[in-house]
């Protein structure tokens, strides 16, 4: 029953989400006052109006719509010429709005400034004219940006068939108008309406490059208009990104409820470490502590990658299908300025990836940085397995136990190759060279058995070089480790052995080490003290300190010359060759253990 | 009437012939060899990886099968593909010039080539080695039983005809350019070779000196990579990528130029941004030296200089996005048509497109750990050497097909090969990315059984691929007799190749060229490339 109720209550969200809130536009900015319920606007896009209607130009002519179109699109502008204020409002808020942008009145559009009071003369109109092209500031709009005045019946057809609704109020002797603006096409369409006093150039100015059917404007405000579409409802471009991401949401949501169904479903083994979808793995699940990380950097690059790809083939394909040589379409001004163009899109895909970059760059430290008081693990790969060492001495084959919850840090080596330890389930992998410690580390967070590949190709047998790591749960980890250290093998592959630092200090004897570096290395005028070495700044003999880690101790027992400790001579002999990488191991984890002031 | 072709049918004068054109052909028939040897491994790796067990091949085959795959194609199929076909034939031709500045020296290049090609080839195929093309140390200096030292003997040899062929192009485009063509109107196929020419030069010297230190060490065990020895394995991959890095950008650089030239073609319109495109050409050259180390973000170099590595590899991909946004604004009010080359064309830049982006994924660090060395690199790399260079390399062949060979091939079947091509890639590579980053690794012969849905997909996608590479063979090979004779310039091509008759005289031009203006001075006037009546496709568009 619960299973059902969700799924209904999904179905709902994704109806909401989708179905388009603007479905029926509502005239916006209509007056509020219910006296002037009849006030406001009806849009009316994509209808003609009648291109017979007759205005009365400045000198006083006759001219028909048709005539003051031309073959360009309009700014259509109704208004009264002695408007207390909402008209000079409107005006300004065109002047302003059309001074922003790279086009020219007159050039390449028209503006028609129609008076809605059938009293007013030419002469007026003429008058308010001289005002606002002074205001506007540009040389050459005098033909293109026409004042006119016409007949009560004349205007009232104009503003009725642009859907503008006004009233006469003989108390104030003023009329009560709806703000706002229209642009029609060439053809006398009506192509948008911005509403309100104030208008974006962003705005008017795609609206003009739609209206003129892309005949003016350039390759930007194509790209622009990519982005932005207009929404009728606002009146206003919006970013298309809007509806972009509401329909992605929805893809989201279903993708959840897809993964959360599949997650109930009863399912074979595998799938707790991988997601399908239709019996295809589509992604690996995570299970350690910066898999989740990674993932997301991951799938927002993804994103990233998925939008500027969509945004090269939408352009590829709109530009292919409409400027195929076949198709009769404006091709004029073909080859516009580039080097905006070019500065944008290089530095905006830039500096949105640089985030990328140092996001990833931040993790990878991260992962790079072994956390203190990690429980340390010695891995040693040889052509083709694997040989794990847990600090009890226990050690593993081609499987490694650890515990969930804690890190876990590996120092690692090879006998022979190149190889790479990778657990796809971690997200972490690191080569392993032959001759040096390598290291890297991982906190595993759910129990469970997850795939080991070597990554780095070793030779014939690459493809076998596998394992598992089991992460188990703290307690039966510690159990396990009682188990395989003393009770005898919990699993096939686990070898019940003496602790490392008991091994190292047998090597420690057996090898003569004992000789010159004193009983329990202690140290003795031949050899360097050892207890309390490990991760302490030793000073060398040519001036220069190093820490003793790992690679310092091991570099000292296969090649003693390479580093001398100041004050002694180079008097110890190589042990290359005379130690495997085993007793490398067990010699380093002994010498680590010793504590300054210890006995043999 | 004379012409390169039928001046002289004996066989000596093909084989000691000094005419760039027929170098370039000889280049074309033996890359051709090369690439179907390498296509057949990579078949029986398809064919192996369609299930998870090993029951086609036993694991050392197999190991030897990828390694073939990848030496043939590397340096005997992509890096001398166009720029020693193509650009052979083109570079004398485009800049108005009889011949390269060193005919001889040319000649001298194929032989070394095809000396090289033999030794390796021999060596793959007789014994077989199976260190991957990679030859990464101290397993093929110590460990490896096959046969390294000749195989990388071939390679070395090879070498130095790469270096030949970079130094003659560059003298050549340097000093034999026509009167009036200025750096700033060279055809940006002319560019893009030279950048390339700049990287072999620089870049296949440290490959012979890689390769010779690797011989040193693998025969008389002087001990430079092997720890064992006193070496240092990790030097090794500095040297291999500082040389493989700049290697992959020979491999696409002149994808891109031949784009440009197909592009500006089917629209009718000039380059947008030609300076910015023939910048960013010798930009990917230079910057292409220092980027890597990301190779190696897992091998345990120090993590800062991964940071520096991951910061320059984000850097190099700006000229790769400059190039891909400026083929795009090119078509912007242009007249575009769609014949075989521009589909060629077309689909270079959508695969370029997918194979540059997820570079960047595997630019950024911790991503990159992830999938290194899983299939996510092997899609990732083949989307630009096959997506692209291959398309490219296919494209530049069709556009070029009537001045080569003075036939037209059957333009449906063109596109049909075109289309296959693109929807067979797709379908072989794609599913290698979520492969990758489930995190199969490559260069494995068995694998987890829940890998296999994704591999099977894979291995479909590469018969219908394999189709697509048949095809033209067979077309163009037909053409060759029953073709219709093409006209000089049957695209209206701007060019000074397309101004002398299909095929050109030996010596290219009857009178020498004299170049007024910028290349691709394409305007409303240019009448549309020639349609092919018999064409139902070119009827629909």
């Amino acid at each position: 029953m619960r299973g059902k109720h969700i799924i209904f209550n999904f179905v709902v969200l994704l109806v909401t989400m989708g179905a388009n809130p603007a479905g029926a536009f509502p005239a916006p900015l209509n007056a509020s006052s219910t006296q002037f319920k009849s006030v406001g606007w009806d849009q009316k896009l994509g209808v003609q109006v009648p291109r017979d209607i007759r205005l009365r130009d400045e000198q006083g002519r006759t001219v028909p719509l048709a005539s003051l179109l031309t073959s360009k699109p309009a700014v259509l502008v109704l208004a009264y010429y002695g408007c207390p204020n909402l008209c000079t409002q409107v005006l300004n808020g065109v002047v302003d709005g059309l001074r922003q942008l790279p086009f020219t009145a007159g050039e390449a559009f028209t503006v028609l400034v129609v008076s809605i009071d059938p009293r007013e003369t030419p002469q007026l109109a003429a008058e308010k004219k001289k005002v606002y092209l002074k205001r506007y500031a540009r040389p050459g709009t005098e033909p293109g940006w026409r004042f006119l005045t016409g007949s009560a019946s004349q205007t009232a057809r104009l503003a009725s068939a642009i859907g503008f609704r006004y009233e006469y109020d003989s108390e104030s002797d003023q009329y009560i108008h709806p703000g706002g603006i229209t642009l029609l096409t060439s053809e006398g369409k009506i192509a948008r309406y911005f509403f309100g006093v104030q208008y974006r150039a962003r705005d008017l100015r795609l609206g003009l490059v739609e209206a003129a059917q892309h005949r003016i404007g350039s390759l930007l405000d194509e790209a622009l208009l990519l982005c932005y579409h207009y929404d009728p409802s606002q009146g206003r471009y919006g970013p298309a990104i809007q509806s972009v991401t509401r329909w992605l949401g929805v893809a989201t949501l279903l993708a959840l409820g897809l993964l959360f169904n599949s997650l109930r479903a009863p399912r074979p083994k595998d799938d707790d470490r991988l997601w399908s979808f239709l019996g295809f793995p589509l992604f690996p699940l995570g299970a350690s502590t910066v898999s989740a990380e990674l993932d997301l950097i991951f799938i927002l690059s993804l994103i990233l990658c998925l939008l500027t790809l969509f945004a090269v083939f939408a352009a590829l394909t709109y530009f292919s299908v409409r400027y195929r040589a076949r198709n009769i379409t404006d091709r004029s001004n073909s080859n516009p300025n580039a080097t905006l163009l070019e500065i944008v899109w290089t530095v905006v895909p830039l500096s949105v990836f640089m985030m990328l970059f140092y996001w990833a760059s931040q993790l990878y430290f991260t992962m790079n940085t072994p956390p203190p008081n990690a429980l340390e693990i010695y891995v040693i790969g040889k052509q083709w397995m694997w040989k794990f060492q847990h600090p009890t001495g226990v050690r593993e084959i081609n499987e490694l136990h650890i515990p969930v919850g804690r890190p876990v840090r590996l120092t690692m080596t090879s006998e022979d190759v190149i190889h790479s330890f990778s657990v796809p389930a971690f997200r972490i992998k690191h080569d392993i060279l032959p001759g040096r410690y390598m290291t890297t580390w991982f906190e595993a967070t759910r129990v469970g058995e997850y795939q080991l590949f070597c990554t780095q190709y070793c030779g014939t047998m690459h493809a076998a070089m596998g394992g598992r790591i089991i992460a188990m749960d703290p307690n039966v980890y510690a159990h396990w480790l009682d188990g395989a250290g003393h009770a005898g093998p919990v699993t096939s592959t686990t070898t019940p052995v003496a602790s490392q630092p008991t091994r190292g200090r047998e090597l420690f004897r057996r090898l003569g080490c004992v000789a010159c570096h004193g009983p329990g290395g202690a140290g003795l005028a031949t050899g360097p003290r050892l207890q309390g070495l490990f991760g302490s700044t030793v000073r060398l003999s040519n001036g220069t300190t190093v820490v003793a880690d790992e690679n310092y101790l091991r570099e000292s027992i296969l090649v003693p010359t390479a580093k001398v400790v100041q004050g002694f001579t180079p008097l110890m002999p190589s042990f290359q060759g005379r130690v495997s990488e085993q007793d490398l191991v067990d010699l380093i984890s002994y010498i680590k253990a010793l504590k300054l002031g210890q006995g043999g | 009437m004379r012409n390169y072709l039928n001046e002289d049918y004996r066989l000596s004068s093909w084989l000691l012939t000094r005419d760039h054109k027929r170098i370039g052909l000889l280049f074309m028939l033996s890359i051709t060899g090369f690439f179907v040897i390498g296509g057949l491994a990579a078949t029986i790796i398809r064919l192996e990886l369609m299930t998870p067990a090993g029951d086609v091949v036993t694991a050392d085959t197999y190991n030897k099968l990828f390694t073939m795959h990848g030496v043939t194609m590397v340096w005997f199929f992509l890096i001398p593909s166009i720029p020693n076909v193509l650009g052979n034939f083109l570079i004398p031709m485009m800049i108005g010039a009889r011949d390269l500045a060193f005919p001889r020296l040319n000649l001298a290049s194929w032989y070394l080539f095809m000396l090289g090609g033999f030794v390796t080839v021999y060596a793959l195929i007789r014994g077989g080695v199976d260190t991957g093309w990679t030859f990464y140390t101290p397993f093929s200096t110590m460990f490896s039983n096959t046969h390294v030292v000749p195989a990388l003997l071939g390679v070395f040899i090879a070498g130095f005809s790469s270096i030949l062929t970079g130094l003659n192009f560059i003298i050549t485009i340097h000093k034999m350019r026509a009167p009036g063509l200025t750096w700033m109107r060279l055809p940006l196929f002319v560019w893009t070779i030279y950048a390339t020419s700049i990287i072999l030069v620089l870049a296949t010297p440290v490959l012979a000196c890689t390769v010779g230190l690797l011989l040193l060490e693998r025969i008389f065990h002087v001990g430079i990579f092997d720890p064992k020895l006193g070496g240092d394995p990790l030097l090794f991959q500095h040297l291999f990528w500082f040389y493989s890095h700049p290697a992959v950008y020979i491999m696409i650089l002149p994808g891109m130029g031949v784009t440009s030239e197909l592009i500006t073609c089917f629209s009718r319109k000039p380059l947008f941004g030609y300076r910015a495109v023939a910048y960013s050409s010798l930009a990917i050259a230079i910057i292409g030296f220092l980027v890597w180390g990301h190779h190696m973000f897992v091998s345990g170099q120090s993590v800062y200089a991964g940071m520096v590595f991951s910061f320059l590899s984000f850097l190099v991909s700006i000229p790769s996005a400059i190039k891909v946004f400026n083929w795009t604004a090119t078509l912007y009010k242009g007249r575009i048509t769609f014949h075989t080359p521009m589909l060629y064309a077309l689909g270079f830049v959508g695969l370029f497109s997918i194979g540059g982006l997820t570079g960047l994924l595997l630019a950024a660090l911790a991503i990159d750990v992830h999938v290194h060395d899983t299939y996510f690199v092997i899609a990732h790399f083949h989307y630009i050497m096959v997506g692209g260079m291959v398309s490219a390399y296919l494209g530049g062949i069709h556009f070029w097909w009537p001045k080569m060979s003075g036939r037209l091939y059957p333009e449906s079947w063109g596109r049909f090969a075109a289309v296959l091509l693109f929807f067979g890639f797709n379908l072989t590579f794609f599913p290698q990315f979520i492969l990758g980053y489930l995190g199969m690794p490559r260069r494995y012969h068995e694998y987890p059984p829940e890998f296999q849905v994704l591999n099977v997909m894979s291995s479909l996608g590469a018969t219908i691929l394999a189709a697509g590479y048949i095809l033209p063979l067979f077309y163009l090979g037909w053409s060759l007799k029953y073709g219709r004779v093409a006209p000089a310039n049957p695209w209206n091509a701007t060019g000074l190749e397309w101004q002398t008759a299909s095929p050109p005289i030996t010596h290219n031009f009857e009178v020498m060229p004299e170049v007024t203006a910028g290349a691709y001075a394409y305007t409303e006037h240019t009448p549309l490339p020639l349609e092919v009546a018999d064409d139902p496709f070119a009827r629909a568009v």
